[in-house]
């Protein structure tokens, strides 16, 4: 911590810190959503730190410098309770929950920790030149200056953009109050050793040491909120591709009932034809019509892809929608069944959502065409659609659907499912008509 | 001007489609000469050329497949497309190397997509070229047969089919180069390799064999945009 052992006045010294600690914990609370009226909360939250810092900082002055363990001890409480406060008092000012609120807390505790600790560095290796109030603020003003936008830009930046999600492992949020407090320490340890006269030598190394673990520990913290979110991330596509099997379970089991149920009818029309009953001809044409449209149950040579092909296929037929189909099964006989039914699946649903929205039934269309070239297995998906379609950064389209981290999934996950297989995906418009492609590599 | 051909017994039926051929050409401005046979005997005894052929499956006598597999052994370019009357007949299109079907009755929504497709491409073998300035003079070589263009000291050296010997080098940039072969099929596998997406045999993961059995390896950098390029090229969609 900043104690000025210069008679700067410790009110003013900890109003300093107490500023570093409000911004350190600032970087990487400002991506959370803000409660309503928040610049009141926040004058209320500081001020009413602020009013506790200062009695806080009152007490350590009537017990008097030089520090010995018991001030120490009472300097790491102090600190201690403001980190409890701030973490207590964060969820009060943003849409955070506690967990948010503990990684914010302990993340900017260390960056203002650290900046302290270079801050200490600095002085004691300029020595006397910088003592004196002046010099006391220049260097905590240009530690600050240096250190903050750093950890900014190593760490706070890149965990806003990850978001800040659920953790799981609450552990995490634990060990890391517990590592701040003992860093904290060791700053305030090392604040003391030039009174006990230790060497500059060894008190500078330690200081090096302090900032080490300092930088390791946020590195840590914000590395883990990174996976935390991969992993949750890594989750819900494992639970959407376990569903997918199941439905293609489904879809199977029901596709072989219906084939079974038209064979029935259709030897029961025939059987009645040839009794010459009297049944008006056309009634029976138009059963048989009706059975036929089963008959657009498509057959690649592929099991998995015959069923989902005709699944589709039969809503296309309900939907009015044209649906032209060349598919090669064979060129996908070494991609496992889940992972078909995952690639079309989400590639014809998508197909099917947009293409029904055009005003014009003739043209509402979907073609599919999955064949062997240039030795690789090329799956072609276009269809119509109304209106515009956005692509974002990676190439995909952005989803209209609000519930981004369901549907947005459909064509990502297809480009998981396809980069497994060390294939690529790629969608473009050309035309007004929407085109997806995808190739992967034959396996030699 | 595109030459469209239709082999369509049925007389209505290939009035039908020649309309929606003509409306589309007029829609869009393009120059369409459509002709029709009756039976699939004429395209077999003649082998005329034509830069897009409707095929029907049902034909009296020898069906539109076995007509596809007889055109199919003295011509791989044409494209060809399937007109039919279920679509499960044609599913097996990609065995005759059929470019897509459409079902009877055609609806022109429905067709548009499909020609818009189609012409890509058949313009993909119309002949382009590209004038190459070399320290001998001037050589004008048809797009089909550059296989790639390298980079090599501050010369681009163009390997062309079936050329042995001193391959065509000339100074300039490979980036310029790219922005002059806009529109063509050539994809930028490296910072100094443009290759000819038509000209490719087969993909691997990291590489690209040729035509002409020479390898070309992607960097790292520009793996993915190039493979994604190339999907977008073999699903017909530039």
């Amino acid at each position: 911590m900043g104690v000025a052992d210069a008679p700067l006045g410790e009110v003013a010294s900890f109003a300093l810190s107490l500023a570093q600690i409000v911004t350190g914990i600032g970087l990487f609370a400002v991506g959370l959503p803000r409660r309503e009226r928040f610049g009141l909360r926040l004058a209320l939250a500081v001020g009413a730190l602020a009013a506790v810092v200062g009695a806080g900082s009152l007490l350590l002055g009537s017990l008097g410098m030089p520090a010995g363990v018991g001030t120490g001890l009472l300097v790491l409480a102090l600190f201690a309770l403001i980190l409890a406060y701030a973490v207590a008092a964060l969820p009060h000012l943003f849409e955070a929950s506690p967990w948010a609120s503990l990684f914010c807390c302990t993340a900017g505790y260390t960056v203002q920790n650290l900046a302290s600790g270079v801050e200490g560095l600095t002085r004691l290796v300029a020595g006397p030149a910088l003592s004196g109030p002046a010099g006391a603020l220049t260097c905590t003003l240009v530690a600050t200056a240096v250190v903050y936008p750093l950890c900014w830009l190593a760490f706070a930046r890149p965990a806003r953009r990850m978001g800040l999600v659920e953790v799981e492992d609450r552990r995490i949020g634990w060990s890391f109050a517990f590592v701040v407090l003992a860093v904290i320490a060791f700053d305030v340890a090392n604040k003391a050793l030039p009174g006990y006269g230790v060497p500059v030598g060894t008190v500078v190394v330690l200081r090096l040491v302090h900032a080490a673990v300092c930088l390791f520990s946020l590195g840590t913290e914000v590395e883990l909120l990174v996976n935390q979110r991969l992993r949750a991330q890594a989750q819900t596509a494992h639970r959407l591709a376990a569903e997918r099997e199941r439905q293609w379970r489904l879809s199977q089991r029901n596709v072989e009932a219906i084939n079974l149920k038209c064979h029935d009818i259709r030897h029961q029309i025939r059987s009645l034809e040839g009794q010459g009953a009297v049944v008006d001809r056309a009634v029976l044409d138009d059963i048989a019509r009706e059975v036929s449209v089963y008959d657009s149950l498509v057959r690649t040579g592929n099991e998995a892809l015959d069923t989902i092909l005709s699944e589709k296929g039969l809503i296309c037929e309900r939907e009015g929608i044209t649906f032209t189909c060349i598919a090669d099964g064979a060129a996908l006989s070494f991609v496992a069944p889940a992972d078909l039914y995952s690639l079309f699946g989400n590639a014809l649903e998508n197909a099917i959502e947009a293409t029904r929205q055009v005003a014009d039934p003739d043209r509402r269309t979907i073609g599919l065409d999955v064949r062997v070239v240039a030795g690789m297995a090329r799956i072609h998906v276009e269809n119509t659609f109304a209106g515009q379609v956005r692509f974002g950064p990676d190439g995909l389209p952005r989803t209209s659907k609000h519930d981004e981290d369901n549907h947005g999934f459909g064509t990502r996950s297809m480009r998981v499912v396809a980069e497994r297989y060390d294939g690529t995906l790629s969608v473009r418009v050309e035309g007004g008509v929407y085109q997806l492609n995808v190739v992967i590599p034959l396996p030699d | 001007m595109y030459r469209i051909h239709m082999v369509e017994d049925d007389d209505e039926a290939a009035e039908r489609l020649r309309g929606m051929l003509l409306r589309y050409a007029d829609e869009r401005g393009l120059d369409f000469h459509v002709t029709r046979d009756a039976s699939a005997l004429p395209l077999m005894e003649d082998r005329p050329s034509y830069d897009l052929v409707f095929m029907d499956i049902q034909l009296p006598g020898i069906d539109g497949m076995e007509c596809a597999e007889f055109l199919r052994q003295y011509d791989q370019t044409t494209p060809l497309i399937f007109v039919t009357n279920l679509a499960q007949y044609a599913v097996r299109g990609y065995e005759v190397d059929a470019l897509d079907f459409v079902v009877k009755p055609v609806s022109y929504g429905s067709l548009c997509p499909k020609l818009d497709r189609a012409l890509r491409v058949v313009d993909r073998s119309r002949n382009r070229s590209i004038t190459v300035r070399t320290r001998e003079g001037l050589r004008v070589i048809p797009l089909a047969d550059l296989v790639c263009v390298e980079v090599r000291n501050h010369d681009l050296v163009f390997r062309v089919m079936d050329e042995e010997g001193e391959p065509l080098a000339q100074r300039g940039s490979l980036s310029a180069l790219e922005g002059e072969l806009a529109g063509a099929p050539f994809v930028r596998v490296s910072q100094s390799c443009l290759a000819n997406m038509g000209l490719i045999r087969r993909v691997r993961k990291d590489e690209l064999a040729m035509a002409d059995g020479s390898t070309l390896y992607f960097s790292r950098a520009k793996r993915k945009p190039a493979m994604e390029r190339i999907a977008d090229y073999l699903g017909g969609s530039v």
